[in-house]
Parts: C-alpha cells; structure tokens; sequence
C-alpha cells in the first residue's frame, strides 16, 4: 500500500473515496501549531541512520543504475538527512529565528509563517526524491499531499511512513497518493485545498499544472534543466578534461547539473577537433575503468539513433563523430555550435564557441541554464563568471565537481524552504498615528 | 535498371521465393545507381567499405549500410537532377521537422503500380459507386501532406460518389467537424451503397468514442464497406488502444465487419505499403524486405525478436533510401503460421524508440528541440 492518507497507509481507492473529507480534516490540522522543526530534524536523523543501504542500493541497481552510483546517491541521501545538514539548512534557508516573532521595526513584528497546505507533484523518474520535496513542506511547518504518477509511490512512501512510526505527531502533515495527472477531477479536487504546488518534472508536466491550478495558488516549480562545460585553453585543461570525463561517466548524465554540451573557445575547426580528441582520450580511459551498466532497449535505441544520424552529418562534413569500438559513448562534433540535450549515457557534444556570441547563444535556452563545468584561465574567470550569471546560469564549478552539492546549496538560484513559508507581520501596543503629534506633550 | 521493372512488373506481390533473384539483382541494380548519382550515398558507401558489386544474395542486401529515416527530414539528398522531381510530399506532423520524399517519374509510376496491385490483391478494387469517410485533412492550397495525397489517390480505387472530410480547414487551423461527419454517415446509412473510411485510426477512434457516448442509434452500413486506417497514432499517443478493440467497435457501430478493417504501415520515407491481410498481419510483399536490427549493433535479427524496423527495397531512384532505418521497434514473424495464405513474413511495430522517459532531472532532447523521434 504505497498511498498515505493523515499518516496511515491506504489504498488508492480509498484514499479517492476520502477525497470528500479531506477538506474538513485539513480545516482541522491546518489551525494546530506544527510539530517544531527540531522534533522533525530529529526523527529525519533517526531515519537516515535506520535505511537499510544495502536494500535500497539494490532496489537502484535494479532500476538500471550502476552500483557505485546508487551507493553515491544513497549515501549523499543519508547526509542529506543528517541533523547537523537538516540544521543548518534550515538556518541557512530561513534565517536564525526561523519561526520567532522578531522586531523589525518600532512595534513591528515579522515571522515566518507555513503557506499551509502543499501539494507536491513529484516526478515519476526521481527514485524517492519526492520524500526530500515532502520533508522540506514538513521542515516548514506545512501539510503535505504528494502527488505520484501510478505504481511509483515506493521508495518515497516506505520512507514517509517510516518517518510516521519514529515521529507520530508527523501523521496529520503527511499524504501520499498515486494518481496520474490524466485524472483532472482528483487533481482539480486537491488543487482546491492548496495553498501552494510545488511540481517537479518536465516542461511538459509544468504546463499541465499551470493550466490546472486556481490563479490564486502559487506554483513552485522545479523543472528540467540543461548544464554545459566550458573550455579555454589553459594550463589546466587537461586534468578539467579528466574531471569532464568523470562528470560524464560517473553519472551518466542523469542529473540536471549534468553536462550535456562543451563548448571550446576557438574559431578554428582544426583545434575544436584536437579538443575532441583529447576529450576522447579521458572519456575512453575513465569509461574503461568505470564500464556503464547495460542499456535498456529504449535507451540503447535512442542513443543509437542519435548516433546514426551524427555520422551521416558527418559524411555532409557538418558534424564529426568519435567513439570506441563497443559505442559506449559518444563524442558529438558539431561546427555550428547551439545548446542542445544529448542522448545522455555518456553522449556529449562539442562546439566551438566565439566569446563575442556566447551570451547570445545562452540566451535562447535562459530559463533552462543551471550549471556551467568551468575551465579557463584565473583572469578570465570574472568576466566569464557575468556572462554565465547574467545568461542565467545559476552554478559555476571546476570540471569534475559539476554535480557535487553542499548543504544550504540553493536549488536552480533559489533557496527552497523561503518559497514553502510566508513572511507575516503585526503591529504590536499602540503606535502614534499621524495627526497625533498635536497631542504629544 | 532492368531488374528493378521486372520486379514491379512481377505478377504475384507475395511470392518471396519466386522472386528473390530478380529483387536481389533489383537491389544491386539500386545501390549502383545512387552510389553514382549521389555524392552522399557515395561517401556512404566508401566509409563503411561497401560496394553495389558486393551484392549477390539476400544476406547481401541485408549488410547495405543503413541510413536512418529522420535524416531526411534535415537534408535533401537526392539521386537525381532537381529538375527531375515530379512529387515533393511530406508528412502530416503538425510540429517540428517534417519528413519529405521527392519522388521522379520512374519511382512515381512503379509506386502507382506497386499500389494498384496490392489493392487488386487484396481485393480493394472496385466498380461500385462509394461513399467516402476521409479521416484526416480536408485538402487545402498549399497542403503537401503525403496522407493526402495518398488518401485522395486511394478513392480512385472505388468511385467516389461523395467525400467528406474529418479535419475541415478553419482559416490557420485544422478542426474535428464531428456534427458534418454524423450527418453524413447518417446519409450514407440510408444510401445504401458501400462506404470507405480512410485515415487516421486515432480519428476514427475519437468519432467511434463519440458516437457511442453520445448514444447514437448504431449504423448497419453496408457490409462490403472498407475501414483502411494507416499513419499511426501519432500526438495522441496516450489514448491509443488495441487494434482488435477498435475493430469490435467499427462492426458494433458501424456494423462493418471486422474482417473489412485493414490497418497499413506507412513511412514517407519508405513509399512500399503494408496492407493488413483479413488476419490483421503486415505482411512483406515482394518489393521490399523487413529486417529488424539489433538497437546497438544494427545486425540483423531473426524472427520474434525486438529491434529497429529497417527497410530494404530499390523502389525509389530519386533518393537514396533503399536501405533505411525506421525509429521504430518492431518484430518480424514467420508468416507461415498467419493462416490468411500468404507465406511471407510479417512485422508488428511495438513501439517507439527511445519513448521511454529517462529516470532523469536533466532536460532531454525531446523537450528542448519540442520533438521526439516521430514522424
């Protein structure tokens, strides 16, 4: 049973059929005091401590992850829910007094207030993602209805109810339910209780809730986005052209801090191709000593494809094409150069890119930029880094590091836990009001 | 290319065996042209060390370097002079990139005799006077759809005493006129005379969908009337559901036997046809051949098992797509055991390639160019 209704697991049918006392329950819970952020932090503490790793690193190789980074995800997981990282994110991202009154003016008073009810549209694809998205509503004092698409409850469910049975008090802020966003009815009924959404996914799940929700919600999305490397020719770049390699290999790709594209600063076809090759050269020695899993039908055909019709551009002289005898990745040339999304699974592409034309060219994909992999010299690093930023660019890193995170790390720019809460006010004793200075002795 | 016309001019489109030796010289017939009308096809050839003289057998033709059928959509590559293009058709994708074919005279006319043929085969043929459900464009200036070319050519199969169109053109757009579409199956009901609905299956679901909601008193059409269905479901995906599903519809609303429903493959990339036989099978006629490829390595694989649809068949001289991939994934069956009569093998497409959402929060192909491997 992967749905959670107030804390208790339930089937789907039934949590549907509650769906018409949902909205007195909330009415309820909504007016009691929250459970404190620290009764919250310590039951996440106790959580990260009791997952059985061995158990869900099995349950991610079987998704077709490799094992050394589902052991990477699950052990950053469980920092992530270590009460030290909780507190000071919760520092970092609310402030000190993250929900006392503080004076901020004479008899003015302002704290932080939950938004209420969340719901949280999670992404099928985010392996128990969605239980962090839930945690953060709680950490805000917030109740918590998740949305999953069908049959994808798992691991974020078990999670949540584990949660539940170490914290109790948690019950009333936790809901779970598997429903596809197909069923506008169930979801139109949910939206009517929110007071904020927060979705996770693709564009195309962005615009499907944006078209669904009152005009008086707000809508905290967390979409799809696109990282690139960046190269000038330095001292460096070839240890930067290792750690590229590994940034490529070691994820496959598959996060959204991932590398997609690389761009050489240079204006001559003959250099871009050496970059490629040396490029290829790290990519050939660290795939080798970190073989990719097998590929599933559907991505192997993909990548593939994508593979095809390089080499046939090639033959037209646009584009060039290098790999390894097995194709177990891929080096994409391409003269003209664009932001675009590879096939993933180790696929890159490589461009040449003219200083003169690079915020332009980031531009056109502006609210999709997240992180630039950066190498170049130390004096470029300013004038680069305004660009970047300016373009939309939300992190710039070494290459290598390109999907290392930090605690209190804001997400796509923006610091999450401030978008859960509102900042509410009142004015305290009485304050003189204009026109009384007359009576002032 | 002599072989080639005796291979159209071939009397029985499902005899394999038969004719092997004339679509194998076909083929080497093929590959030679193009290699030497095409810059492209040449470089092609030369990079994977491959040569039309190297063409002797079946398994020959089965190693013929593959090209994938979306690189057409971005260059036009073709294996005669410009001025020699009689049809320039593309597909009927709404977004993104469409697919195109140029077609010259030669390929034109053997298509058109490939087309007469099958439908005479397949019993397609007739002098009665019919009425026409056409389920996709009305046709516009402009318009250079390859449905709707194919679709108004397919009504001289049959007279046409009427047509009626599903999609009615309003000003920019493309509109469901489901209220003139009643009224005319309603007419057509009461006529008497046999009727053809051709087109999108994905149209002919939503109207069959809406008849029976709207509880619309069930047709009893003539029972000589034809359903053929091609093009796929393409942008409505999600609501596809089973053939066998949506032919029990047909003959409970339309009262068109289910047997009269014929589902066709169809790539303009590709030109051959696939009729389904009354068994509902895609069977491989004489001037092509299906060969499934393995999605990592393209070698070809046997029957039943899954990987990309590729096309083999020297039907088209105005471009070199005598051996293309499909970004589709199907299988190949034995078509012995089909039962309808014909022998030769036939394929069922099963999916898209790379349809699958990757378990990722990275941006993927298919939404930042706002186009996947379709059309």
């Amino acid at each position: 049973m992967d749905n959670i209704f107030r804390g208790e697991g339930i089937s789907k049918a039934d949590f549907i059929h509650k769906l018409s006392e949902l909205k007195a329950v909330l009415q309820e819970d909504i007016m009691q005091e929250p459970p404190s952020p620290m009764a919250i932090i310590e039951a996440c503490h106790i959580l990260s401590q009791q997952i059985n790793q061995a158990e869900v690193i099995e349950e991610l190789v079987a998704l077709g992850i490799q094992p050394w980074a589902a052991e990477d995800y699950v052990k950053e997981a469980i920092e992530s829910l270590d009460r030290d990282s909780l507190l000071k994110k919760l520092r970092v991202e609310l402030g000190e007094d993250t929900f006392q009154w503080t004076t901020v003016a004479d008899g003015i008073e302002e704290r932080n207030f939950p938004l209420g009810v969340l719901i949280h549209i999670g992404a099928g694809n985010a392996l128990g993602l969605s239980a962090f998205s839930v945690i953060e509503g709680l950490l805000t004092g917030n109740i918590n209805i998740l949305k999953l698409p069908e049959h994808e409850g798992g691991l974020s469910s078990r999670l949540l109810l584990e949660l539940v049975k170490l914290e109790p008090c948690l019950k009333p802020y936790i809901y779970v339910l598997e429903v596809s966003s197909k069923n506008t009815e169930v979801i139109n009924t949910l939206f009517q209780l929110a007071n904020g959404i927060v979705v996770w996914g693709s564009d195309e799940a962005i615009r499907g809730i944006r078209q669904l929700a009152p005009p008086t919600v707000p809508i905290i999305e967390w979409g799809h986005k696109l990282s690139f490397a960046y190269f000038t020719e330095n001292p460096d770049i070839e240890k930067d052209m290792e750690g590229l390699a590994r940034d490529i290999c070691l994820t496959d790709q598959l996060y959204c801090s991932s590398p997609q594209c690389v761009f050489y600063e240079t204006d001559s076809k003959e250099e871009l191709e050496a970059f490629a090759h040396r490029l290829s050269r790290h990519m050939a020695a660290i795939d080798g000593r970190f073989p990719a899993a097998a590929r599933t039908m559907d991505i192997q055909s993909q990548i593939t494809w994508s593979h095809q019709m390089v080499r046939m551009e090639a033959l037209l002289g646009d584009k060039r094409f290098l790999t390894n005898d097995n194709s177990s990745f891929g080096i994409m040339v391409d003269f003209k150069s664009g932001l675009k999304a590879s096939p993933l699974f180790r696929n890159i592409w490589v461009m040449p890119i003219k200083r003169g034309e690079l915020f332009g060219l980031l531009r056109q994909q502006n609210g999709y930029l997240q992180t630039v992999g950066l190498s170049c010299g130390e004096g470029e690093l300013e004038a680069l880094s305004r660009i970047f930023y300016s373009a939309g660019v939300c992190r710039i890193t070494a290459c290598g590091h390109m999907s290392e995170k930090y605690i209190g790390e804001p997400h796509d720019g923006v610091r999450a836990l401030s978008r859960y809460v509102r900042r509410v006010s009142r004015t305290v004793g009485r304050r003189s009001v204009p026109g009384d200075e007359a009576n002032k002795v | 290319m002599e072989a080639r016309e005796r291979l159209f001019s071939y009397s029985k489109i499902y005899d394999h065996e038969g004719s092997e030796g004339l679509f194998v010289a076909a083929m080497r017939e093929s590959i030679d042209h193009h290699s030497r009308n095409c810059d492209f096809y040449r470089k092609l050839l030369h990079d994977s060390n491959f040569s039309a003289e190297e063409i002797k057998t079946m398994a020959d033709c089965k190693r013929i370097p593959t090209i994938p059928a979306h690189f057409f959509k971005y260059h036009e590559i073709l294996s005669v002079n410009r001025e020699n293009i009689e049809v320039h058709a593309t597909s009927s994708g709404t977004e993104g990139q469409k697919s195109q074919i140029f077609l010259d005279a030669s390929s034109l006319r053997l298509g058109t005799k490939m087309a007469v043929k099958a439908m005479k085969h397949h019993g397609f043929i007739s002098i009665i006077p019919t009425n026409y459900l056409m389920l996709g464009y009305e046709p516009k200036k402009g318009n250079e759809a390859g449905n709707i070319k194919v679709a108004l050519g397919m009504t001289r199969f049959a007279p046409a005493k009427e047509r009626v169109f599903v999609l009615r053109s309003l000003g920019e757009n493309y509109e469901i006129d489901y209220f003139g579409v009643m009224k005319a199956l309603i007419s057509y009901n009461r006529q008497r005379l046999p009727v053809r609905i051709m087109g999108f299956p994905s149209y002919l679901y939503m109207l069959l969908k809406m008849m029976k909601e709207s509880g619309i008193k069930p047709l009893r059409l003539n029972k000589r009337s034809l359903v053929l269905t091609g093009g796929g479901w393409k942008r409505f995906d999600d609501m596809m559901i089973d053939k066998a599903e949506l032919y029990h519809m047909v003959e409970t609303l339309l009262g068109i036997p289910a047997e009269n429903c014929r589902d066709f493959y169809s790539a303009v990339e590709h030109s051959v046809a696939y009729p389904e036989c009354k068994r509902h099978h895609m069977h491989v006629p004489i001037w092509s051949r299906v060969v499934i490829r393995d999605v990592k390595t393209l070698a070809p694989l046997g029957y039943n098992e899954p990987g990309f649809l590729s096309f083999i068949s020297p039907l088209v001289s105005s471009m070199p797509i005598s051996s293309i991939v499909m970004g589709d994934i199907a299988v190949l069956r034995d078509g012995k055991s089909c039962g309808c009569g014909i022998k030769t093998p036939y394929f069922e497409v099963i999916g898209r390639a790379g349809s699958a959402k990757v378990r990722s929060c990275a941006i993927a192909a298919s939404e930042l160019m706002k186009e996947g491997l379709d059309g």
